[in-house]
């Protein structure tokens, strides 16, 4: 086997090991949206249906609305907590370790990218098989046809975290990134309502949520989900996801 | 001894020694200039040890040369072979043992040196026949397989050591490896390391404060406000304080 491919191996097989080794990690990433869904969308679901629009072709419940939204909650935490543990590693010293392979380090950082995307995906698949067994109608093809969107979702939101994490001095500015990134990333965006109903209430949050990148990517799962799964957004969206990779080594710093 | 301006180590080698050289490095964080004109060559088959007080530019040594900050001036070379900002190729040559601790505190030791092999491009056979000639080498096979932070400091240093060895590096280069280790343990470990030297034929550059660490043949770099002061040798443990005092302005 080439160095490499091995190299690819140990780092995934860290990532995943470091995510199964923490259980809280494991059970939040879980809990957070299911309790979004099951708590916040199960009391909305009597009074808030959305009107037919695309990709819907049927009046849905907003149970079923909200599920997008919730994916791409889920590739944001575990994006940002994958930042934050490098930021960990890197005042740990560990991170050096991984910058003194002897490898070109974009592919030691986009290696690292995948791993934690491999790992939003498996989180986002749980999700999904315990959202359907809570009778949420998710349709079974949807979730084959919306793989490439939530793949192009999670490592664009690992790429953000890992750009945060070369911008954070110390694990104590990490709180910062949920009140300034993670909140405003979510709530500014169509994860809870359509953007129609946001115009309608607040001109400006319709903007400042038009512009917001994680609208689009939560669309895109969206659009994915309900049998278009191949979008120009997906396109744009693995481009920038290219562009960013390839500068990747240039934006971040090992060292603060 | 010798006295050089120039920061070249002038000592008897081996025909067949290779170089890691470091020429006209300078390096500013800001305004301040944390390294001078820096220039150093370590041989394999040698100890150098680069001894100054704390803020004289040792770390950022290690830094510039583990590629954690970019060099702004000078160049690197491998036995003569310039070293290009790519430095993946140097990495391959050069095991680093840095200050602080560098392991993953929730794996064991073996899980840590799989990992290192696994970066190296080592698998399967070939990563477990690794691991066991540099465990044997450094003495640590009983401990392999607890968790590093059930682990004493002188048992997680030895891991370090063992893991930077893993590749079969040509250099070594120690950044303070002893920090936080009792006596008998440091002894042990520059013991240890004096003999990788002798059987591996390897070039450590030692970087510490802790001068009953080295050996009188060791060849010495001493290092002040970013530039180097002496060159020569270590001597005897007298001789090395009073070079050092002599060198290093002090209150």
């Amino acid at each position: 086997m080439n160095k490499y491919a091995i190299a690819f191996i140990v780092i995934i097989h860290r990532e995943f090991a470091r995510f199964i080794t923490q259980r809280s990690r494991l059970l939040s990433a879980l809990v957070r949206p299911l309790f979004w869904l099951l708590v916040f969308a199960a009391g909305f679901k009597s009074t808030l249906g959305i009107a037919i629009q695309p990709p819907y072709i049927t009046y849905i419940t907003y149970d079923l609305y909200v599920i997008p939204g919730l994916i791409g909650m889920v590739c944001l935490f575990n994006g940002m907590s994958s930042s934050l543990a490098m930021v960990y590693d890197r005042e740990a010293g560990a991170m050096k370790v991984l910058m003194t392979a002897p490898l070109p380090r974009r592919t030691i950082l986009i290696y690292k990218l995948i791993g934690t995307s491999l790992v939003s995906i498996v989180q986002v698949y749980l999700f999904l098989l315990i959202a359907m067994a809570c009778d949420v109608q998710i349709p079974l093809f949807g979730l084959i046809e919306a793989l490439p969107a939530i793949a192009v979702s999670a490592y664009i939101l690992a790429l953000a975290g890992l750009i945060l994490a070369s911008h954070i001095q110390s694990l104590e500015n990490f709180a910062g990134v949920m009140n300034f990134v993670i909140f405003p990333c979510f709530f500014l965006s169509s994860s809870l309502y359509p953007l129609w109903q946001i115009e309608e209430s607040s001109e400006i949050l319709f903007w400042l949520s038009s512009f917001n990148p994680f609208t689009h990517l939560i669309e895109l799962i969206r659009f994915g989900l309900h049998g278009d799964p191949v979008s120009i957004m997906t396109g744009v969206a693995l481009g920038l996801g290219i562009i960013l990779s390839a500068l990747i080594h240039r934006i971040f710093k090992p060292e603060i | 001894m010798t006295l050089t301006a120039t920061g070249v180590t002038l000592t008897t080698q081996p025909s067949f020694a290779m170089h890691l050289s470091v020429n006209d490095i300078t390096h500013h964080y800001g305004k301040r200039c944390a390294l001078d004109q820096f220039s150093i060559s370590i041989p394999s088959g040698k100890v150098t040890a680069l001894l100054g007080p704390n803020g004289a530019g040792k770390s950022t040594v290690f830094k510039l040369l583990a590629g954690l900050i970019k060099r702004q001036s000078g160049s690197y070379h491998l036995d003569h072979t310039p070293v290009t900002d790519e430095m993946s190729h140097l990495f391959q040559k050069i095991g680093f043992v840095f200050q602080e601790q560098t392991l993953d505190m929730s794996r064991t030791g073996l899980d840590n040196l799989h990992y290192s092999a696994g970066l190296h491009g080592l698998w399967g056979l070939t990563a477990r026949d690794a691991i066991k000639r540099v465990t044997t080498l450094i003495n640590c096979e009983d401990t392999l397989k607890r968790p590093i932070r059930t682990m004493s400091g002188g048992e997680r240093r030895r891991i370090e050591i063992a893991r930077a060895l893993i590749h079969q590096p040509d250099w070594l280069l120690l950044d303070e490896p002893s920090v936080g280790l009792d006596i008998s343990s440091r002894r042990q470990l520059s013991e240890e390391l004096h003999r990788l030297v002798q059987e591996q034929h390897l070039g450590i550059l030692w970087c510490t404060h802790v001068t009953d660490e080295l050996k009188p043949e060791d060849d010495l770099v001493i290092l002040n406000q970013g530039k180097i002061c002496f060159t020569g040798h270590c001597g005897s443990p007298e001789a090395l304080l009073q070079t050092y005092y002599d060198a290093v302005p002090h209150l």
